[in-house]
């Protein structure tokens, strides 16, 4: 569903390249009244088509709020989400829903695969769900980028977490969504396994103009991004763009040395 | 530790709905098990136990095998009998068959206990009856109703009735009403009561019903017995009050025992379907609580503690639970009486019988029970590490045979050998089950070291219990293949339908075996009774050939007819052959031998018997013998039969003039053992009425004129019933018909626990998968999707019952019928409509089984499921 964007600060397309998914004064409150946890305070963020963005901050500070109502998967107490021109904040359920199958990729930290359902299975699982046959060409390829050839008639259980990891990242791929969340995606692999997924979603918009949001403490893992956003109490702090490690860790002190 | 256990019982409650819905719902069903059996006992003891207010009763003595016709006894030994030191006072009492007549004049058949017109005891102590309005019969012409009996009629005192009596109307003015004692209705069957002189006159043709004998204060009542017995001498049966009760409570209690074994066995089964589903409820309980059980043994709680702690939990609830289902359970009782009634079972009204052992047994057992069934999970929980605190605990891993574990080590590999063990003991069950089978059908009967049904039922014992062990193994085929089509069909949600029924063979065995058992009994039952009713047409068709049968109209013991109906009948234009059918049973060779209906020289055109030797026309004074019998005795055509008319007579030989193949019903009539011309019978038991007259229609004459013609003829006879061959055979499956109702009741609740159980079993294995169903929501699958997928997981799981019950059933419906196919149950055949219907059900329970949990599990939040 549209909206007319007239009343907001920001018009969908104010001369900026394309925004995949926008944050209008995005706020979200927990709780009621006097024990109410402000979550999100007011953001606003635009995360270009093609580029892949990490979002960093103190535990506690929002990442995963912001995520989760990117992602459709929760309704905000007040402003807007935009999925390209498709205002989120609007959609009943059932669209919400068919909006994460269809337009939407997700990695959680853990937790990722139906253990009932082999990799393979795991990794078509939104297509079947909206009765769609998957792109037979683009899934061997996305399945040969993450190297799961051999593993693919697995169940999760006899798969290693970097595997499963793997397949995840597969699965938020293989639809060619609009937009690939990752929450913490190597928040429990090691360094070797977590690098190797990250790597995944760096090449999936190098080769392909994916774009990515990902959430991470480890500013290695941010380093991957072209853009870097911090986030503090809710509200966007600061942003660095073409990342390095050092960089990151550098504005992650100073956030923290913050009044 | 035992805080623990209360404070649990107090914080999660949600949890402790699904273990005490289980406890709640097999106590129920045994309580009303117990309840229904009671009361079925009482109303059938109330009915037929009372020996009515005689300390003593003379009778006449019984024929061979045949307990309830007896004949009269000479009036006049109620002086003698009176005359007994110790007897206070001793009257003849009288009692007929009677019937009321509908507005056509015909007798109006009666279902219920036979309905028996009384005379008024002069003796008041004698009386079991007590006035209700106006008063009793005083001359020829009046009656007294009983008031149950008269509201049903619709008359009231002062109205005018015609009885059939003895099959000839009688009119009659309504002067008072009756009921039993202490304002109770009457439960004897005791319908209409006339003043004594008339009784005597209308009654009494073949001497007195009974000589009632009231001892005298302080007089032993078994010593009396002996006294009384000696003075009236030979020829008469003198017994005790509480001799009589036994004896007419054990005659009607055969068909009780039939009634009271299965619900007995119903509520054995709903015991062990409670057990299971209370064994999975704790065990899947116990393992989401295995993180809190846990933190119990990391802050310091011993494992005997924790076992404490669960078995308390259980005690509670099992209490709780079981006394709930108590409740529940006199309910059902009630409500299934009423069903029964509304279908027309007859069943005589009694109160509901609610023992005080009733509420102890339905308590203690469920606690048993559920203590029983807890201990396993108990165990289990305190061998949860205290590490187990620590780790994230999701749902349990898939297990797929063959594939690496998720959990190896040693434990693992114990319990797998513990389930190879398991299932050798099943295999070698339903081995030992099947060639027990084998042994029985195939083998000589004389060769066997038991009698040859106890074998067959062993075996059919073995077959069912190695199944129901096997059924974690069969889980995996059988769902596979089941869930194929589902898969096919319903993609993506009917592929996870089935691994989700899969993922835990064990449980999903559990949670079907409460379909399996209930359907399989009851697909049993089904196959039976088809077969019955089918073999009793063919034979039916087969044997009765006449057209038409005059009989006497009663529910109870055949009603004779008077001895000039069948000249009446025979008068009729159009009518052949009249053959009158009198039936008696005699004793050969000290066992009791039913004799054929049916007059020899006429019986050919009505009644077919199939002639092996000799010849029926030859039969004057002589007797033909089905050959078994003369097999069994030795004899052959010409050789002389020892008979014996009555139980005190000495046998007579008879000449055997010929020899005939007997396909009797299954459980009496048809073609009887022996057969004898009508005089010759007569010569020898003068008393023997017609119970019928087989009437065949000439050629020429339509069958519908010759019958009204037959009614019209026999208009002065309101007791005697005029009924076409199709009728008779509907009378005959009217009996199996109302078995198969009441089957149909048991099966509705086989499906109602079943039902139950998967409700449970699914909420609780939701409730383990909350996060992988989070994980499917944030992918994309719609609330219906979720919906679509867990109706059919209970479907599956519901057709699996399904599957494995009606074959079991219809297995053994097929090995009883074999069994018996030497006995007249002749013919097999399935019931495949109900049996489709049975598929139907399940599958339809299965449905409604999972509309909570599929909505439960639709509606979760998505990322609170997620966080779980
Ligand atoms: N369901 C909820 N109910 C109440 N408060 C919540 C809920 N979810 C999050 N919060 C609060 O909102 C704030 C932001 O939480 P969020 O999970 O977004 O933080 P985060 O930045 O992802 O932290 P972390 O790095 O630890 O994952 C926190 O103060 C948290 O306590
Ligand atoms: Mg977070």
């Amino acid at each position: 569903m549209e909206t007319t964007t007239a009343d907001l600060d920001l018009p969908p397309h104010a001369g900026l390249p394309r925004a995949a998914a926008r944050t209008v004064r995005l706020t979200k409150t927990y709780g009621r009244a006097d024990t109410a946890v402000t979550a999100l305070d007011g953001v606003d963020l635009a995360f270009e088509a093609g580029r892949y963005t990490a979002v960093m901050g103190p535990s506690g500070s929002g990442k995963s709020t912001l995520l989760h109502l990117l992602a459709a998967l929760d309704r905000p107490t007040s402003g807007a989400v935009f999925l390209g021109d498709t205002d989120v904040s609007s959609l009943s359920e059932r669209a919400l829903t068919r909006l994460r199958r269809d337009r939407i990729g997700f990695v959680f930290q853990s937790f990722n695969l139906v253990p009932t359902l082999n990799a393979v299975e795991n990794i078509t699982l939104p297509q079947r769900l909206a009765g769609r046959r998957p792109d037979r060409a683009w899934l061997d390829r996305v399945v040969a980028t993450v190297g799961l050839g051999d593993r693919l008639r697995h169940r999760p259980g006899e798969l290693s977490g970097g595997q499963q990891q793997r397949v995840a990242v597969a699965r938020a791929l293989a639809g060619r969504p609009e937009i690939v969340f990752a929450d913490e995606p190597t928040g429990n692999l090691d360094s070797r396994s977590g690098g190797e997924v990250l790597g995944f979603l760096r090449a999936s918009v190098d080769e392909d103009a994916q774009t990515v949001v990902m959430v991470t403490h480890d500013p290695g893992a941010a380093a991957y991004a072209d853009r870097v956003v911090f986030l503090a109490d809710g509200r966007v702090a600061s942003e660095l763009t073409d990342p390095t490690a050092e960089r990151v860790l550098d504005a992650l002190k100073r956030l923290e040395v913050r009044p | 530790m035992i805080g623990v256990a209360l404070a649990n019982l107090r914080s999660a409650p949600g949890r402790l709905i699904a273990t005490a819905l289980a406890i709640v719902l097999s106590i129920a069903f045994v309580t009303g098990t117990l309840v229904l059996t009671d009361t079925i006992d009482a109303s059938f003891a109330d009915a037929f136990g009372g020996g009515g207010a005689a300390d003593v009763t003379v009778r006449g003595q019984a024929a061979f095998g045949d307990d309830l016709e007896r004949p009269g006894v000479d009036p006049a030994l109620a002086e003698v009998v009176a005359g007994v030191d110790g007897v206070a006072a001793a009257e003849a009492r009288y009692a007929a068959p009677v019937a009321f007549t509908g507005p056509d004049g015909a007798a109006v058949s009666n279902p219920g206990p036979p309905t028996t017109a009384v005379d008024v005891p002069t003796v008041a102590a004698l009386a079991t009856v007590e006035l209700r309005d106006g008063r009793l019969a005083a001359a020829a012409d009046e009656v007294a109703l009983a008031a149950a009996a008269a509201e049903e009629q619709g008359v009231a005192v002062g109205d005018a009735v015609t009885l059939a009596l003895d099959g000839a109307a009688r009119d009659l003015t309504v002067v008072g009403t009756f009921g039993g004692p202490d304002g109770a209705e009457v439960v004897d069957g005791t319908t209409a009561l006339f003043d004594d002189a008339t009784a005597v006159a209308e009654l009494g043709a073949g001497g007195a019903a009974s000589i009632a004998v009231l001892a005298a204060d302080g007089a032993d009542v078994p010593a009396l017995r002996d006294a009384v017995a000696r003075a009236a001498g030979d020829g008469v049966d003198v017994v005790t009050g509480d001799e009589l009760a036994a004896e007419t409570t054990a005659a009607f209690g055969t068909v009780l025992d039939y009634i009271t074994v299965a619900l007995v066995g119903f509520a054995g089964v709903s015991l062990l379907v409670g057990a299971v589903l209370i064994f999975n409820t704790f065990a899947i309980t116990v393992a989401q609580r295995t993180r809190e059980l846990a933190l119990l043994r990391a802050v310091g709680a011993g494992r005997g503690q924790v076992l404490t702690a669960v078995l308390v939990e259980a005690g509670v609830i099992g209490a709780a639970g079981s006394a709930a289902g108590f409740g529940v359970g006199v309910g059902l009782a009630a409500g299934l009486l009423a069903v029964l009634e509304a279908v027309g079972f007859p069943l005589p009204a009694a109160p509901l019988q609610v023992l005080a052992l009733t509420p102890v047994v339905a308590v203690g057992l469920g606690v048993a029970v559920t203590l029983v069934s807890a201990v396993l999970p108990a165990l289990a929980a305190t061998r949860v590490p205290p590490v187990a605190a620590l780790q994230a605990v999701a749902a349990p891993p898939v297990r797929r045979p063959g594939a690496a574990r998720v959990l190896p080590g040693p434990r693992a590999g114990a319990r797998d050998a513990g389930h190879d063990a398991v299932h050798a003991s099943g295999l070698v069950l339903l081995a030992a089950g099947v060639a027990a089978l084998a042994w029985g059908l195939v083998s000589d009967p004389a060769a066997l070291p038991a009698p040859r049904l106890a074998v067959i039922g062993a075996g059919a014992l073995g077959v069912l219990a190695g199944t129901g062990v096997l059924t974690p193994v069969l889980v995996r085929p059988l769902v596979g293949l089941l869930g194929a089509p589902v898969a096919a069909a319903r993609g993506l949600q009917g592929q996870l339908a089935r691994e989700n029924a899969l993922r835990n063979p064990a449980r999903t065995a559990a949670t079907s075996a409460a379909l399996m058992i209930g359907l399989g009994l009851v697909s049993f039952a089904l196959v039976f009774a088809s077969s019955l009713r089918a073999s009793v047409t063919a034979t039916l068709e087969e044997q009765f050939r006449a057209d038409l049968q005059v009989q006497g109209a009663s529910f109870g013991p055949p009603v004779t007819l008077p001895e000039e109906v069948a000249g009446v009948v025979a008068a009729v234009d159009g009518v052949a052959v009249a053959s009158v059918a009198r039936e008696a049973d005699v004793g050969v060779d000290g066992v009791a031998r039913e004799q054929t209906p049916g007059d020899p020289p006429t019986i050919a055109p009505v009644l077919s018997v199939a002639v092996v030797d000799g010849d029926l026309a030859d039969l004057d004074g002589g007797v033909a013998v089905a050959s078994g019998v003369a097999t069994d005795l030795g004899l052959a055509v010409g050789d002389d039969l020892p008979v014996q008319w009555r139980p005190d007579a000495d046998p007579e030989p008879v000449r055997i003039v010929a020899l005939y193949e007997q396909s009797g019903l299954p459980f009496g009539g048809g073609v009887g053992q022996l057969v004898v011309a009508a005089e010759r019978l007569l010569a020898a038991l003068p008393e023997v009425a017609p119970t019928g007259v087989l009437v065949a229609v000439a050629d020429g004459a339509g069958v519908a004129d010759v019958r009204a013609d037959v009614e019209t003829a026999l208009a002065d006879y309101p007791g005697a019933v005029v009924v076409d061959s199709q009728e008779v055979l509907d009378e005959v499956t009217a009996t199996i018909n109302q078995i198969l109702v009441l089957i149909g009741a048991l099966l509705a609740l086989s499906v109602l626990i079943a039902l139950f159980g998967i409700v449970n079993t699914l909420s609780l294995s939701i409730l383990e998968r909350t996060r992988e169903i989070g994980l499917l929501r944030a992918v994309g699958m719609l609330r219906t999707q979720v919906r679509t997928m867990i109706r059919w997981e209970a479907v599956l799981v519901a057709v699996l019952g399904a599957v494995l019950g009606v074959g079991i059933g219809v297995l053994f419906g097929w090995i009883l019928q074999l069994a018996l196919a030497g006995d007249g149950l002749s013919t097999l055949s399935l019931p495949w409509l109900q049996l489709v219907a049975a598929f139907v059900l399940a599958g339809v329970a299965g449905v409604l089984a999972a509309v909570v949990p599929a909505r439960r599990a639709a509606r979760l939040d998505v990322l609170r499921a997620l966080s779980i």
